[in-house]
């Protein structure tokens, strides 16, 4: 050592240290920098991937809710925590229910009062040599409250490895074609002084009479080709930011907010699943073929039925008839729309209104009679016909909510074929009430003439005007318009804003999927947190 | 071995004038190589350092862009999500935690020099509702700088949506709402940046994409 300490190489090799040590002085900098880089991008890797898991499993929950509105009524989902019910009217109170199991039914409310495990749906596991790719996901899900038809969540996705999580809330809920105060296959035009609340779409022209009174929109408009283009007409007073929406150029681009033209031959499938859901989902079935516990022996040519609420329960009182009259001008189809109240009606039976309200009728159905009313005491809907054997509803009286229009009650009526007014449901007040989203699949709205689609009508008129007022609160799709201003002086056209959140049970979507609201990333729910929130 | 010290140090013989000038020198010639590379080194980690300083930095301002514009929000039954949208700025309202009222956001690529530019947030906070639609305050309560030297020369916002039969997804380059639509579920940024704290040599941009799907729209 001494002798190297005394020869000059010493410098050398002092030299050589320092470099060596300058070397990995700045190797290990860079070394650093690029640990540190890599941790970043592997944290920001996880965390949009675990936030990827978050929103896959919502689009998991909105696909059985498609399939199965009613899913979170039946199922507690596998990636939900355990379920305890809450419901005092239940008799299932205080029981739980764990992950993956059948819920319920009857337990309405519930809350989540212990942990449980992060449920690994196989879609989200990483790679199989890497426990830590896997992304972990519970949920809890709270039912439609109010008015909303919606049904939130609460997703917390995990890897937990990591300890990253990630929370996100939603509330999933259907785009139901009754978010539409009109929905129209065609061309439609109104008279002078429309004061319209909720959204039109038509697939043809849309026009106002602007004489002398122009009329005010106050909800966005659509229309595939043109709006107040047709000579005499012109557009609507757009009022509270309403914007309007066509095919040619003159407003916004329709195209922006529909991809593609709405089609009615898009509902038939789900009202389809309103029969199924009716015969073979815990509905109501009025069919003689495809329920036999009815006890009818020949099949009937309308059925009518009497909704009425007795204490807090809603029934329907049900009658057939058999009647296969036809006159002069009236086939047999055509004599149901004018003489529906002076038919030969057996009673059938009276039955609770189904916890999921839905009922299909497989022949032409009458809704009450008048004077008697109709009076709807929990969300419904009333399906007749199929796409197979189209049937029409008679309207023939007044049609109400037992709780007015500021509960949950909406009543959905859907004729596979045509929906019209027995002009005899307008009583001595000269004034027709109708709550209710319309859905006339395959025709229109329409009041029946003396010889049903023509002559005149039983309505009075003075000096040539009709003089009744029709009143209708509701939704309104129909493929062609009618003619119900030859028949009613005084059309009130009212929009029930509840069902822009609020759907008539099964009523058709505007498309295969639910739709996102309050959509937002936030933070850890008190269950998913280690320590708890105190 | 004490003799061996004990000779070690009578030993006096030192260097000659020639022999210590040619190991100076040449010590010197290699602690100066040695110093070159060590301040080239440093200055390259330096660099480096600089540079993935800066792409955090715009990382994170991303993250925080696309969270917000995910989460966006129509403020009334007739309005969209989006507001405007340029290529060089957004107008939107999203969600904010812990609030009921939205917050109008607009991000904007301004106060250009040269092709850079900086990337400016403000937030308006929302002052009451007007016939079932939010309505914001004129003047923002938050004005961010967020990041420097962001480059012009390709638009930093655009829009998307499918339409037609088979879909196919067309670009919204730019929206105002009353004219053209901005009802489009999809966001793309592409933020190209110059780093910040790195040497003239090194300052070659970076460029982040992101596309956002409005799971609100």
């Amino acid at each position: 050592m001494r002798d190297r300490l005394r020869d000059q190489g010493g410098f050398a090799m002092m030299a050589v240290v320092m470099g060596i040590g300058a070397l990995i002085f700045i190797v290990v900098v860079i070394f650093q920098g690029a640990v540190r880089e890599y941790h970043g991008s592997q944290y920001q890797r996880r965390d949009d991937t675990i936030i990827a898991g978050a929103e896959a499993m919502l689009e998991r929950y909105a696909a059985k809710l498609t399939i199965d509105p009613r899913y979170y009524q039946n199922f507690v989902d596998e990636a939900e925590l355990p379920r305890h019910c809450t419901d005092p009217a239940s008799a299932h109170y205080g029981l739980t229910v764990q992950p993956g199991n059948a819920w319920y039914t009857e337990c309405h409310a519930w809350d989540y009062p212990v942990s449980g495990d992060y449920f690994d749906h196989p879609l989200l596991e990483g790679r199989s040599d890497i426990a830590a790719d896997d992304i972990g996901t519970l949920l809890t899900v709270t039912p439609p409250v109010g008015g909303d038809a919606g049904v939130a969540l609460t997703i917390v996705s995990a890897e937990q490895d990591f300890g990253q999580l990630r929370a996100v809330e939603a509330v999933i809920s259907p785009e139901s074609i009754s978010e539409f105060e009109f929905l129209v296959d065609e061309d439609l035009r109104f008279g002078s002084g429309a004061d319209i609340d909720g959204k039109i779409y038509v697939g043809g022209d849309l026009d106002f009479d602007p004489t002398p009174v122009q009329g005010v929109v106050h909800r966005n408009i659509y229309a595939e080709h043109a709006i107040g283009r047709r000579s005499g007409y012109g557009p609507p007073l757009f009022a509270d930011g309403a914007r309007a929406y066509d095919g040619v150029g003159d407003y916004l681009d329709i195209r922006s907010v529909y991809p593609d033209p709405l089609d009615f031959g898009n509902f038939w499938d789900d009202l389809d699943l309103i029969r199924q859901v009716a015969c073979g989902g815990g509905g109501l079935c009025l069919s003689r073929s495809a329920n036999p516990s009815l006890g009818l022996t020949q099949t009937p040519t309308a059925w009518k039925l009497e909704p009425a609420v007795s204490g807090s329960q809603s029934r329907v009182r049900v009658l057939v008839s058999y009647s296969n009259t036809t006159t002069s001008c009236l086939t047999a189809e055509e004599w149901w729309w004018l003489n529906s109240h002076r038919a030969s009606w057996t009673p059938l039976g009276t039955y609770d209104v189904p916890a999921n309200g839905v009922i299909w009728v497989d022949g032409h159905t009458v809704i009450s009679q008048p004077g008697l009313g109709a009076a709807i005491g929990r969300p419904t809907t009333i399906y007749a016909g199929s796409v197979g054997s189209p049937k029409n509803i008679i309207i023939a009286s007044d049609i109400t909510y037992h709780d007015g229009t500021s509960g949950t009650t909406v009543l959905g009526l859907i004729a596979s074929d045509e929906v019209w007014v027995n002009p005899h449901s307008v009583g001595n007040d000269g004034v027709l009430n109708i709550n209710a989203a319309i859905l006339a699949q395959n025709g229109s709205f329409q009041v029946a003439r003396d010889c049903g689609t023509s002559g005149s009508s039983v309505l009075p008129y003075s000096g040539g005007v009709p003089t009744s007022i029709l009143n209708t609160n509701g939704s309104m799709a129909i493929r062609h318009t009618g003619d119900v201003a030859a028949h009613f002086g005084t059309r009130n056209y009212g929009f029930d804003d509840r069902l822009e959140s609020l759907r008539p049970p099964l009523f058709p979507l505007m498309g295969d999927t639910w739709k996102y609201g309050n959509w937002v990333e936030t933070n850890l729910p008190c269950w998913a947190q280690r320590a708890g929130c105190g | 071995m004490i003799r061996r010290i004990a000779r070690a140090l009578r030993d006096d013989r030192g260097f000659s004038l020639v022999e210590l000038s040619v190991a100076l020198m040449l010590s010197s010639m290699v602690v100066g190589t040695f110093v070159t590379m060590f301040f080239s080194f440093s200055q390259n980690a330096a660099d480096v350092t600089g540079r993935a300083d800066s792409q955090e930095q715009a990382r994170e301002v991303l993250v925080e862009m696309v969270v917000e514009i995910r989460q966006a929000v129509a403020p009334g039954p007739n309005s969209d999500p989006i507001a405007t949208m340029t290529a060089d700025g957004i107008t939107f309202y999203t969600t904010e935690i812990g609030s009921a009222a939205p917050v109008k956001v607009a991000y904007q690529r301004t106060a250009c020099d040269h092709g850079e530019c900086e990337l400016h947030r403000q937030r308006y906070a929302s002052n009451g509702i007007t016939q079932g639609t939010y309505t914001f305050s004129g003047t923002p309560f938050e004005q961010s700088l967020l990041l420097t030297g962001v480059l012009a020369d390709v638009p930093l916002f655009s829009g998307g949506r499918w339409s037609g039969n088979p879909k196919t997804l067309s670009t919204v380059t730019s929206c105002n709402g009353t004219s053209v639509s901005c009802a489009f579920p999809l966001v793309s940024i592409t933020l190209r940046s110059y780093p910040a704290n790195t040497s003239e040599g090194a300052r070659t941009p970076f460029e982040m994409q992101e596309q956002v799907r409005l799971r609100n729209a």
